[in-house]
């Protein structure tokens, strides 16, 4: 019975989103709608170059002529690209240039969060560059960076200060027209991280951008572009919330990273947007492009995502291993409760001699949701000696909802080794029983077995996020059983 | 006879061999008109993503001829599975040769054994009800193509529980003509009782020449039924064979196939079981290899309609030169499949480069007390096993040949009965000395 009420309890809770809560700063809006005036006012407003501004263009152009993407196990309704303002901005006068300077109700919005910025500097050596809708407010510890080389600013930042390097490498992993989600952002992007770490250099601190989405109706388009230099390394944690509403919300994020010889990327994500309503009303939509070039030989990344929010997530985190002895990792855990919608996986394009990936994904469907697992594993004919491993397990709680894997494997290589394993099954009755009879009540027990079977996947987090991550696994699923 | 396109000599076909029955003509009407809107499936098509049929459309075909000839049997005799004791059907482009069968075949006592023309002149409706409700003539155009042209082929029917003792074996012969491909659209309709048994066997083989062989079988399996289900496809280096499978099984049933690939240079096998009542069960095993010149694609769908049910499928390929494998397999487990027990795996031992296979193993999974998984697995032969035969004085080829047969044998080794067992071997033998 007391299992019973506390579960009611928290349900009731969870009907507010923890997070759901909008920060009132007066923020400038370009005008509803998409065309080439709105770009460039964007452009302008940034104070961008001419030849990002043709960029743009061009991307725009070639957005007119793509249809959106129809193939993943996904379904919202028709979005209406007019209808969203493309640019908001804090209204702040000077660009500020401490803490200090920041409006405190932006601060305080970051501290509800569980992101005291202040006590960031004094914190575990994080650097964040917050990012509030698409203007940078604060980078901290940004001296220190600079002082030992290392490049992380805003996009738009680095644009004017390092426009060879941004020049260089932007849109150099996923190209404008890759995608539609991808064009557009290219189109429109407003912000995003900037990070660059020069030869041979560890970078000593965890890099972090959080994320939030506050102005009504606009649609986020970050950029993020990560390059390593030789031998260099680096680990990029990128976190989200959202405050609730009911109007659904696109966001199509660009992240590329290149890892040149040697280096190695590590890049996290705890992406726990507002996912709608238990009835499936409002929430995120997630179309995001990951994409990562091991061009460099002996070069490494290594995605680890821990998804639990958007109420529709289509994400694909890649690996294209250019380098010889290129390495390749995806470690993922996606949940999805209520009447969320996940279709996520990843792709490693083997290209080079001896390259090697590995896929760990955990599913985790509960209540009416659906979440379908999309990998492929392509072995072009150089890639001699290439092996992957991929495993996909996936958890169904709950008889309303759906898990769904579907994986490609191409191989044109004779000595390339792939392998591939997939389970779907239910939290196991024994395993229950056990907690239960050992005192805990079901959702602990839940949340315990649920972590044990994302475990794999959470350690390979940095440790300020695995924390947070096995808490947000356990509230995630609050409500689902009982 | 002039050439002509997929869809004219259907119409022909269709022209050439009126129905007398309304509803029998409709659907052929129905399948014609699904494919004419459809076309040949592009890659766009997620089911055709790795196979490409478009070149079809540039080729010219000829409806197949019936033919007297009684040679074809011999040169098809080398390429058929030899089980001795099963008794014998020829067909010969999609038509019985009742010269060539064995006349046992036709007179077994519960068994039915009829051509397709006859079975619509007895009893119309029946044929109707058997080409099954699930037929979805949109999802697969060739399935359309062969309704369309709906009039050769074979229907039997095993009374409930009798247990068919001798095995049944179809001999599939295409003949092809000089000058253009000729087109084999044959029909297989099996229905077995209630509690009933019987032992399939098919080979399909051909000669040399252009030909497109499009067949479809439907299966239905009634309560605590089993059927053995043994195909060979090995047909010659032209041949183009496009198989599909509609199996519905019902309670405590059993289908329990096999299908060895060697021959043709296009090899396709579609598919699609549902376990429709509790307890029905399903194993799809195979093995195939395909060298330069040859593509198989192996897609299939389960559906497990009903709670309790099992399926298992084992497949294995062997690629060789420019030889190319495919293997798309969805099992899809719905809401009520509560209990649900379903596996795949896919293995596939790469000899050369050049060769290529495609891998797509699919679940969708809406029921959540389930144990399903799939595997699947791509590599070259073993250097260490090649090392340990060679410094056991074998040679290269040998060491070789006897790893790539241990590989198949592995797959093989699940067929329960001995002498198709053995059969299988043979012919995998058969195909490892040809490449040696």
């Amino acid at each position: 019975m007391a299992a019973t009420d506390s579960t009611a309890q928290t349900v009731k809770e969870l009907e507010r989103y923890k997070y759901g809560f909008e920060t009132n700063i007066e923020t400038e809006l370009a005008p509803k709608g998409l065309n080439e005036d709105i770009i460039r006012f964007i452009s302008a407003k940034k104070e961008e170059p001419e030849w990002l501004l043709e960029w743009r263009l061009k991307a725009y152009r070639q957005w007119l002529t793509m249809t959106e993407p129809t193939w993943a196990n996904v379904h919202y309704p028709t979005i209406d690209f007019q209808d969203a303002h493309y640019y908001a901005a804090p209204r702040q006068k000077v660009a500020p240039k401490s803490l200090e300077e920041v409006d405190p109700e932006l601060l305080r919005t970051y501290e509800k969060l569980g992101i005291p910025l202040r006590e960031q500097e004094a914190l575990a050596g994080v650097a964040v560059d917050a990012v509030f809708d698409s203007v940078s407010v604060a980078t901290t510890y940004k001296k220190r960076l600079e002082e030992m080389g290392v490049i992380f600013c805003a996009i738009s930042e680095a644009v004017k200060k390092y426009p060879d390097l941004v020049r260089r490498y932007l849109g150099s992993v996923v190209p404008p027209g890759d995608n539609f989600y991808a064009c557009l952002n290219s189109a429109v992007f407003t912000d995003g991280s900037f990070v660059y770490v020069p030869k041979g250099l560890r970078c000593p601190m965890e890099l972090s951008t959080y994320f939030r989405i506050n102005e009504k109706n606009t649609g986020q388009f970050e950029r993020t572009l990560i390059v390593c230099d030789d031998g260099a390394y680096v680990s990029y944690l990128e976190g989200c919330t959202a405050p609730q509403r009911d109007e659904n919300q696109l966001h199509a994020a660009v992240v590329e990273l290149v890892a040149l010889d040697d280096a190695e990327i590590k890049y996290s994500t705890v992406q726990n947007w507002y996912p709608g309503d238990a009835k499936g009303k409002g929430g995120i939509y997630n179309f995001v492009t990951k994409r990562a070039a091991c061009r460099g030989r002996n070069s490494k990344v290594m995605w680890t995502q821990v998804e639990t929010g958007s109420a529709v997530t289509w994400k694909y985190p890649s690996c294209i291993l250019q380098g010889e002895n290129s390495v390749g990792e995806f470690y993922s855990v996606a949940i999805t409760n209520n009447r969320q919608q996940a279709d996520t996986g990843t792709k490693m394009i083997h290209i080079g001699k001896n390259t090697r990936s590995k896929i760990i994904s955990k599913g985790i469907s509960a209540g009416y949701s659906d979440q379908t697992y999309r990998g492929l594993v392509r072995i072009q004919p150089g890639a001699d000696g290439a092996r992957n491993f991929t495993q996909c397990d996936s958890l169904l709680i709950g008889d309303q909802c759906g898990a769904h894997t579907v994986p490609y494997i191409e191989t044109k290589n004779p000595t390339a080794r792939t392998e591939h394993e997939a389970t779907a099954s239910r939290i196991s009755e024994d395993q229950l029983f056990y907690c239960l009879q050992r005192g805990l009540n079901p959702e602990d027990a839940v949340g315990l077995i649920v972590n044990g079977f994302c475990k794999e996947v959470l350690q390979t987090l940095p440790m300020e996020f695995a924390v947070e991550a096995q808490k947000l696994v356990a509230i995630s699923l609050e409500g689902s059983v009982g | 006879m002039t050439a002509l396109s997929l869809v004219t000599v259907t119409e022909a076909a269709q022209a050439a061999t009126p129905l007398t029955d309304a509803a029998l003509t409709a659907l052929r009407n129905e399948g014609l008109t699904a494919f004419t809107a459809h076309g040949l499936p592009t890659r766009t098509h997620e089911r055709w993503k790795y196979t490409r049929v478009s070149p079809l459309a540039e080729v010219s075909f000829i409806a197949a001829p019936a033919t007297g000839d009684a040679d074809v049997v011999r040169t098809a005799e080398g390429q058929a599975l030899d089980v001795p004791g099963a008794l014998r059907l020829v067909l010969v482009n999609g038509r019985l040769r009742t010269d060539l069968s064995d006349a046992a075949a036709l007179t077994q006592a519960g068994i039915s054994v009829q051509t397709l023309s006859d079975a619509i002149a007895a009893d119309a409706a029946a044929v109707r009800s058997g080409l099954g409700q699930a037929l979805a003539l949109a999802d697969n155009p060739f399935v359309a193509l062969n309704t369309a042209a709906l009039s050769d082929g074979l229907v039997i029917r095993v009374a409930a529980t009798t247990q068919a003792s001798t095995p049944l074996h179809l001999l599939w012969i295409t003949a092809p003509t000089a000058g253009a491909a000729v087109l084999v659209q044959p029909r297989l309709l099996v229905e077995i009782g209630r509690g009933a048994a019987l032992t399939l066997i098919e080979s399909q083989t051909g000669r040399d020449g252009d030909s497109l062989t499009n067949r479809v079988s439907d299966i239905t399996l009634a309560d605590d039924a089993r059927l053995t289900h043994i195909s060979l496809h090995n047909d010659s280096r032209q041949a183009r064979l496009l198989t599909a499978l509609q199996a519905r099984i019902q309670r405590g049933a059993v289908y329990d196939g096999f299908a060895l690939t060697l021959g043709g240079a296009l090899v396709r096998a579609d598919l699609r079981v549902e376990l429709l009542g509790p307890g029905a069960e399903a194993r799809l095993n195979g093995a195939y290899a395909a060298g330069t010149g040859q593509h198989v694609d192996t897609t299939s769908f389960i559906d497990h309609a009903a709670p309790h049910c099992t399926s298992a499928q084992t497949l294995k390929g062997v690629l060789d030169g420019t030889g190319r494998g495919v293997f798309q397999g969805r099992v899809n487990v719905r809401r009520v499949a509560q209990k649900t027990d379903g596996h795949q795996l896919h293995k596939a031992l790469l000899l050369s480069r050049g060769a290529e296979v495609d891998t797509k193993p699919e679940l969708t999974i809406f029921a959540d007390d389930v144990k399903c998984s799939h595997g699947a697995a791509t590599g070259e032969l073993d250097e260490d096993a090649l090392f340990y035969l060679r410094a056991r004085g074998l040679d290269a080829d040998t060491a070789r040949s006897l790893l790539i047969e241990g590989f198949l044998d592995d797959v093989v080794e699940l067929v329960a009965d001995e002498p198709l067992r053995d059969a299988l071997t043979a012919k995998i033998h058969q195909w490892l000395e040809s490449r040696s």
